[in-house]
């Protein structure tokens, strides 16, 4: 039963990813790792706002923070996404489940009527 | 038989889950509208519904829980998990929008877990019925923090490269 294991996960990865800002920020450090200045480099908003992003993403698993020196090192955390469509493929079996039921028990209203 | 799609929809926090069935729209209808149908078919393969509070109609509440009852589900056999599902609004055999809560059996609100808005939809496909449930993900938390961060303009999405990595 996925939806009460799964669900509270999915709900701060698909909160992450409804920013566009995040998604690029994760599209970026999907091709590698970025110091957190280079981050904030390739976007038109305060290091605050990018800041206030990466630590969206960090909460939801999206992301690693390393320090290396003075600076701090953000690469893509690989299991978190993979995870997420492994639980959106339990949702969808349990769903598919679900209506399977529904599909047998209209067929027999059918046969009924 | 027919296959259930799931698709997500990033930028609104959806997943859109969808099923065609052999049946007429009021049919399909029925199976969320009466109490006995509902419970028939809610809960998964393997788990039985019942409900203590059943009142499908505008502000009306639908109190659920589900039992597995199948040995073989070794993890969750005998567990029992209970819902909350209230109805804002209805359109009968077009749409019903609902939120879904966990709660406890006694029907008490399990506030640490995110709420969901359900949006149902029936369509008619000459005699068949789509059914198309989009499911929001979002808590009241973090809606505060959403409108906190939609300060922030944007820039335009890599939606299609994001997909392509969710996909993985």
């Amino acid at each position: 039963m996925v939806e009460y294991n799964h669900i509270q996960n999915l709900d701060s990865i698909f909160h992450s990813l409804s920013d566009p800002t995040r998604r690029d920020i994760l599209h970026r450090i999907a091709q590698g790792e970025h110091s957190v200045s280079e981050l904030v480099a390739q976007y038109d908003v305060s290091f605050a706002a990018i800041s206030k992003h990466l630590k969206v993403l960090q909460k939801a698993s999206l992301i690693r923070k390393r320090k290396e020196g003075k600076k701090y090192m953000i690469t893509l955390a690989p299991n978190t996404l993979k995870s997420a469509d492994e639980y959106l493929e339990q949702y969808r079996q349990m769903w598919q489940s679900r209506h399977d039921k529904l599909a047998i028990l209209l067929e027999k209203e059918r046969h009924h009527e | 038989m027919n296959k259930t799609k799931v698709t997500k929809d990033l930028e609104n926090k959806t997943l859109i889950i969808e099923r065609v069935f052999d049946a007429p729209v009021e049919s399909v209808w029925s199976f969320y509208a009466i109490k006995e149908k509902f419970e028939a078919w809610w809960g998964p393969e393997g788990w039985e519904t019942t409900t203590k509070a059943f009142d499908f109609s505008p502000g009306g509440k639908i109190h659920y829980g589900m039992t597995c009852v199948d040995e073989n589900q070794t993890e969750w056999f005998g567990k029992q998990s209970w819902g909350l599902m209230e109805i804002d609004s209805i359109e009968e055999n077009k749409n019903f929008v609902a939120h879904d809560f966990f709660c406890s059996p006694d029907g008490t609100i399990d506030q640490s877990m995110p709420a969901q808005k359900f949006v149902v939809e029936f369509h008619d496909e000459n005699g068949r019925t789509r059914l198309v449930n989009r499911s929001i993900l979002d808590s009241a938390e973090k809606i505060e923090m959403l409108v906190e961060m939609g300060m922030i303009e944007g820039f335009n999405s890599q939606m299609n490269k994001l997909e392509v990595l969710l996909q993985d």
